[in-house]
This record gives structure tokens, sequence and C-alpha cells, in this order.
């Protein structure tokens, strides 16, 4: 080994020993008892602390965990790709069956025909029903007929 | 290193049934041996006491909530030091950047070690200097690695654990916690060039 190679390979030796002084840094006399103690006035408190939710979550985690994630998502997984395929596999235009039993009757088609019959009175700005009845419409369903906007001139406005 | 050599991979498992069927004298059983361990690997990443001791609860209470997800692939030894690990890499990411080491971090209890004033009393830069001085400022070279290279400097040269038990539980090849011990090396070389024979 070269010098300048041995000088570093006994830098980087240097460097170790000291680092390794660091092993004697060590917590006070007894403070490891005192740790313990600690750890269970801890979990003691913690557990008081938390909500029942959010023990029934970690709990129900847990059994999860134990029962099999992996096992648990596939067959979640294999469900929904089941209920997917049956959608998709029935029918056009064939209702799939709700399960249940559905009020069964037939529908009447309705004509789109008009909602009354009668006149419109472009002045009044009112129904004219045709017959006796009489047809309470809003009146901001029909404006009064403006001849200057109709003819396309420009609007007056009053001062 | 022997001590972890030596170590029997299911060595724990009688504990470990028991914490996992409720028996709590188990589990404080299992902190009881594992605290000094633990509490080194923390405090050398952090340099902090109060720190450590914070993480150290957290780590044990995350252990023991996660106990019944533990299935015994690898040793409880390797499990909770890969929790202790990540967690306390989370931390120090989250800890402000410009957080600074002080003498009041520096563990003043070690100038009064038997074995470490031997330790230091045989090197002769060491004998001249201030011991405070030296522990200030391997904490500083410490600092000044980063996250990942300080964890594999205090597993391998403070822990004296071997690199396929590292590898393990840091999740990583042995090759990769070589070169990040060559690199954290040469680091520490650089920034301790002053204690040098």
């Amino acid at each position: 080994m070269s010098s300048p190679e041995r000088r570093t390979a006994d830098g980087l030796e240097r460097a170790q020993q000291l680092v390794r002084l660091k092993r004697y840094e060590q917590p006070d006399e007894g403070y490891f008892e005192g740790f313990l103690k600690e750890f269970q006035q801890r979990q003691r408190a913690d557990l008081m602390q938390r909500s029942s939710r959010s023990l029934f979550c970690e709990r129900l985690g847990t059994y999860l965990a134990d029962f099999g994630g992996r096992r648990m998502l596939l067959a979640g997984g294999a469900a929904c790709a089941l209920a997917l395929l049956f959608v998709r596999v029935a029918p056009e235009g064939q209702p799939v069956d709700a399960g249940f039993d559905a009020p069964r009757g037939e529908v009447t088609p309705v004509s789109a025909g008009p909602l009354f019959e009668g006149e419109i009175d472009l002045w009044e700005g009112m129904v004219v029903p045709a017959g006796d009845e009489e047809i309470d419409l809003p009146l901001f369903m029909v404006e009064p007929f403006d001849s200057r906007r109709a003819a396309g001139e420009p609007e007056i406005i009053e001062l | 290193m022997a001590d972890v050599k030596k170590r029997k991979p299911d060595e724990d498992r009688g504990l470990v049934e028991r914490a996992k069927d409720g028996d709590t004298a188990a589990f404080d059983e299992l902190v009881t041996k594992y605290s000094p361990k633990l509490y080194g690997l923390v405090y050398h990443m952090t340099s902090n006491h109060e720190d450590t001791n914070d993480l150290l609860q957290d780590i044990f209470a995350k252990a023991y909530r996660s106990l019944r997800r533990f299935r015994g692939r690898s040793a409880f030894y390797t499990w909770i030091y890969s929790i202790s690990v990540n967690m306390t890499l989370n931390f120090l990411k989250k800890r402000n950047r410009h957080w600074k080491i002080s003498l009041d971090d520096v563990d003043s209890a070690i100038e009064f070690d038997k074995e470490f004033i031997e330790q230091t009393s045989k090197t002769d830069p060491v004998r001249e200097s201030n011991i405070h001085e030296l522990q200030l400022r391997l904490n500083e070279a410490m600092m000044e690695l980063s996250d990942d290279h300080r964890a594999v400097v205090t597993m391998f040269d403070i822990q004296g654990m071997p690199h396929n038990e590292i590898a393990k539980i840091l999740k990583v090849s042995p090759g990769t916690v070589r070169s990040r011990l060559f690199y954290a090396h040469r680091q520490l070389q650089n920034h301790l060039e002053e204690f040098r024979r």
C-alpha cells in the first residue's frame, strides 16, 4: 500500500475509533426503571383518552389483519367484479329484477298538447280563455306587446 | 458484535406469543430487554436525550399496538429495530433542519465513565484535548451525516451490528450498507481531522 493510501486508511480507521467512543454515552443510572413505569402510565392514559370509536377501528383493523387482509381484499374485488358483470350481461331493454315485488301497472302515454285553450291578449297581457272557465296564470308569463321592440326600433327610455 | 451474531432468531418467541395473548408482563419484559439498545440507536441518531425518551415511548407503544400483526417471519429484534429506525427517520425529517447541537445536548456523565476515560487516555491527541470538546465535535460530525448514513454508522460502529443484520433492518442489500458506511466514514474523517494521531 502506497503512503497516501496508507494515510487514508489510517484516517478512516481513526475516525471509526473516535465514533466508537460514543457507545459510552448512556443515560443516567436508574433511567430504564423509570422508563418502564412511564411507558405503563402512558399506555393507561392513552387507553383512557382515546375515543371508543378509535379503539373500535383499531380492533377492527387488527381483526382484519388476523383474518388475512389480502384475502379480504381479493374477495371484495371478486364480489365487485361479479356485480359489474351481472349488470353488463343483463339483456338491453329488459328490466333487472330488483328482488322485490314492485307495483305493476299500465303506463298511458301523455300527448304533448297545449296546456290551455284560448288566446293571448297582447295589449292587455292576459290570457283570454276560449270557454267559460277562468285560467289563472301569473302575468309575468306574458309581457305586454311593445310595437317598437317588435319593429326593431330602439327602446325609448323615459327619464 | 459477537453478542449480536450469537443471537438466535426466535429467542423472543415465547415472550412475543404471551404478549400477543394479552400478557402485559411479557411485553414489559421485552421493553426492559430492548430499551437500552434502542435508546442507543435513537440517541445517536437524534443527539438529544429528551427527543430520544419521547421517541422511545412512541416506538414501544407502536410495537405494542402492532404486535398482533407481527408474523414472526423475522426475529422480534429485527422487527422492533425496523420500527425504531423508520420512526426515528420520520421524526428527523420533521425536525427543524436548522436544529443545532448545543453543549447542553452533550452527555456530561460520560466524563466520569471509567471505560471511556481508559479508552481516550490510550490515544495521544485525545489526551491533550477536552473530552467535552471531543464529544461535541463527535456529535457535530455525526449530525453532518445524512440521516441514512447516520443510521448505518450508529448500528455498525457504535452498536457493533453486522452488515447483513443492518441490511435486514433497513431492507436494503448488504452492499448498500457497505457503500453507505464507506461514504460516511470518509465524511467523518474530514470532520474529525484535528483529532488525528
